[in-house]
């Protein structure tokens, strides 16, 4: 082992009884080592990665990932996101989400037939409705180590002290433990460093008008702010199609700052290094009908005035 | 001492005024021409009722079988008891014992059956110091010299024995039982059976009895922390073998703590479906002592714990869930369910259930994840009418290619705000919620959504609701009720918000 040390480390080795000290040493690299490929992702779980198609930027499986609203009219957009994004990753398992009641009170109640309307089966998911964030902290600790668990919901609101770089590092260990995926939805709260995978803020986009100026599909624009795997801050405007279960690009960008232009191609499967991840996917991935019809024959009439 | 009546009368005397010569029922202006120093407080009846209670709960330790026998007695049934402490005599004492550390001064007696007991505990002779035991078929002679006041009969019942010469049970028990209920009432003949044994009588614990329980006596009161955890897993774990013994499993359990000083402390906790697992029957035990926080306060510590299975359910062994990868999930996702449960409480972890209603602030409601196993709960928000666990679906499948019709975010109640409009019937062109306006830059609408005539109170009026985008890209539902007529402008609310 110690042979394959690097030479700087055997450089300032201490001079006497190097042979003992480097064995320790070397014993404990292969503990740390282990140790790490333990907390990795659960062997059996969760092999696909939690992808938005029309997104390069992913939201990796059994990690933390945090969303803000981008202002309190923005908080439904948020939460629509968070729960989305929950049926993806929880691919058909249960979803628990944790809520404060203060959030209930500012932003309404959770009402089933909405999840019903956006493609989330409500019997699937299980609210816990707690008093403050310190609770909400300790309900979300106990289900983030539920390995049957599909996804986890966090709504917290304000900047709650107890969400500090511990609470959120227990959380994103035991998402990579277990393989749950975890979302922390923050309304009214300002970013601040913790151990999330991701953060993004959530608005509310405009809508593609159907016919009659009727509000199309729900739409969002998410910007990127914090990818521990590296890249800068980004911009994109989804549209999520309820029928095919998948966001599809209406607009993105590589930077923040020259949001709204539209992207001509969605840059989905172009990216060849994640072709692999891509094809272990059972769900459509690249056929994107940017310009699909808006209603089907015969559908509701749309009516106004 | 003293007790307000039409006139004031004596309720109770202390050993002090007994000693004096003052009776309970003698008048207050008597009772004070005798001694005149006497000091008279007003009766309490309920916090005698109070501490008759606190006491009936406290000697929950010695039998689960207590009863009240108001106003100043409580009742044992120790039938299969007394062995735990070492005999019938031990156990007497020790209840007596027990009596003494609370600062009660009580009188015992123990006998067959609950009437004789009771009977002789109110008649104790002076050299029996304040405890009697009455050996197997021994009842009729203790009870033979008390008087017919023993039986606890009426006025005129007593004032009609009396008369007739009857002094003692004694008299009563040699003659035929005809002659009395024929003179007097068939009380006294039914009284005088049960207090003899003739009639077979059981008294009615307050609570009742649970179908399986395990219990631990201490020689010490026990203090730490860790000693309760301790007791508790072994408890858990007697009560999960009796359990599977019965091949059932329990939905609601409960640990009764005794404190030393009398008083008991009770963790209860549920779950959703059959367990007989000790290990996890622990994990929730603690997650609820550690939500009761403060109230596991041990004062001078613990002498004795008891756990009881409330509800039990047979216990389905399921081989599948050892191949199926679903089923374990689900049953993971069942016991995280039952934890969280135990901490937070069974109103605050729910599910989600639709009724058939197109009102939408009815169309959906939360109920607890854990349904209604438990009858003595009573705490379940809408848990009464959903108690299966499978609930009918009723929910409203949307149409392919339409955008959402019903936003994510309810408000209940809805939230006023105020509208302008381009004509009557038009949807909204601005509106203003939270002191903000808000440009209208689509919308769609009206869908009329009437109230349910049907109902005996119908909920609300005629709703007018429109689908409404913002110039920002937030999207509002929006109503207004009731009609444009001439008296009243109708108001506008926002009920919910979309994705």
């Amino acid at each position: 082992m110690s042979g394959s040390m690097p030479a700087s480390q055997q450089f300032f080795a201490p001079a006497g009884g190097t042979a003992a000290a480097q064995a320790a040493l070397a014993r404990l690299r292969e503990q740390v080592a282990r140790a790490g490929a333990a907390s990795g992702r659960h062997p059996a779980a969760h092999a696909a990665e939690v992808h938005h198609p029309a997104l390069p930027g992913r939201l990796a499986a059994g990690a933390l990932h945090e969303m803000f609203a981008a202002s309190g009219a923005d908080a439904a957009a948020a939460c629509g996101f968070a729960a989305l994004s929950a049926m993806i990753a929880a691919q058909g398992r249960a979803i628990l989400w944790v809520r404060q009641t203060m959030i209930e009170a500012e932003f309404g109640l959770i009402h089933p037939p909405g999840l019903i309307e956006l493609g989330l089966d409500p019997a699937r998911v299980a609210l816990v409705r707690v008093r403050d964030a310190g609770e909400a902290l300790k309900a979300a600790d106990e289900a983030v180590r539920c390995g049957g668990l599909g996804a986890l919901i966090v709504d917290l609101h304000g900047n709650p002290a107890k969400l500090d770089l511990t609470a959120t590092r227990r959380l994103s260990l035991g998402a990579a433990q277990s393989g749950v995926t975890a979302f922390l939805t923050r309304s009214a709260g300002e970013p601040a460093p913790n151990a999330a995978a991701t953060r993004w803020r959530v608005q509310a986009a405009p809508s593609r008008a159907l016919e009659a100026r009727a509000p199309g599909p729900p739409a969002f624009g998410l910007t990127l702010l914090r990818d521990r795997t590296g890249g800068m801050q980004r911009h994109w405007q989804v549209e999520w199609n309820r029928d095919e279960t998948r966001f599809e690009l209406l607009a993105g960008c590589a930077e923040a700052g020259t949001a709204g232009k539209p992207a001509p191609h969605p840059p989905a499967a172009a990216n060849g290094t994640r072709a692999g991840a891509f094809a272990a996917l059972s769900e459509p991935v690249a056929a994107l009908s940017f310009d699909r019809p808006d209603q089907a024959a015969g559908g509701i009439r749309r009516r106004t005035g | 001492m003293a007790k307000a009546g039409g006139a004031l009368k004596l309720a109770a005397a202390d050993g002090r005024a007994l000693k004096l010569g003052l009776q309970p029922g003698m008048s207050l202006a008597d009772a004070r021409a005798r001694v005149p120093g006497l000091i008279a407080l007003p009766a309490a009846p309920e916090a005698d009722a109070a501490l008759l209670a606190r006491i009936a709960e406290a000697c929950e330790r010695f039998t689960p079988l207590v009863a009240l026998d108001a106003p100043d007695g409580v009742t044992l049934d120790i039938t299969g008891c007394a062995h735990l402490f070492g005999g019938e005599a031990a156990m007497l004492a020790a209840v007596s014992a027990f009596m003494r550390r609370l600062r009660v001064n009580a009188r015992a007696a123990l006998c067959s059956t609950p009437d004789a007991a009771r009977a002789l505990a109110r008649h104790l002779t002076r050299q029996d110091k304040r405890m009697r035991l009455v050996a197997p078929g021994g009842d009729e002679a203790a009870l033979r010299p008390l008087p017919v006041t023993a039986l606890g009969l009426d006025r005129d019942a007593l004032h009609g024995l009396s008369r007739a010469g009857l002094v003692t049970l004694g008299d009563l028990a040699d003659r035929p039982s005809l002659i009395f209920s024929s003179r007097f009432g068939a009380d006294v003949a039914r009284k005088l059976d049960r207090a003899l044994g003739r009639e077979d009588m059981r008294i009615t614990p307050l609570r009742p009895p649970a179908p399986c329980m395990a219990e631990r006596h201490f020689a010490e009161p026990m203090l730490q922390q860790e000693a309760v955890s301790a007791t508790l897993l072994s408890l858990a774990r007697d009560v999960c073998s009796l359990l599977e013994r019965q091949s059932a499993g329990g939905r609601a359990f409960e640990a009764a703590l005794f404190l030393a000083e009398g008083g008991v402390r009770r963790i209860r906790v549920e779950t959703g479906r059959p367990l007989r697992d000790a290990a996890a029957l622990m994990r929730l035990f603690e997650r609820r002592i550690e939500q009761m926080g403060e109230v596991l306060d041990p004062g001078f510590g613990f002498d004795a714990a008891r756990m009881s299975v409330l509800v039990l359910e047979p216990f389905e062994t399921r081989q599948d869930a050892l191949f199926s990868v679903q089923a374990a999930e689900e049953a993971d996702v069942a016991a995280l369910i039952d934890r969280l449960t135990a901490r937070f409480g069974r109103e605050r972890v729910l599910r989600f259930a639709a009724r058939d209603t197109h009102d939408p602030d009815r169309e959906a409601f939360a109920r607890p994840a854990i349904s209604g196993a438990c009858s003595g709960a009573g705490s379940g928000s809408g848990s009464g009418s959903s108690a299966s666990s499978a609930p009918p679906s009723f929910w409203r499948m949307p149409c392919p290619h339409e955008p959402p019709v019903r936003p994510v975010h309810l408000f209940n109640p809805p939230q006023r705000v105020e509208v302008i409009a381009e004509l009557p019937d038009a949807p909204p062109a601005r509106f203003r919620w939270r002191r903000v306006w808000r440009a209208v830059a689509l919308a769609e609408g009206p869908e009329r959504i009437a109230p349910e005539w049907w109902l005996e109170e119908p909920a609300t009026e005629t709703r007018d609701y429109y689908r409404v985008e913002d110039m920002q890209g937030c999207r509002y539902w929006i109503f207004r009720r009731g009609f444009y007529n001439a008296d009243a402008m109708p108001g506008w609310f926002l009920h919910g918000l979309f994705a």
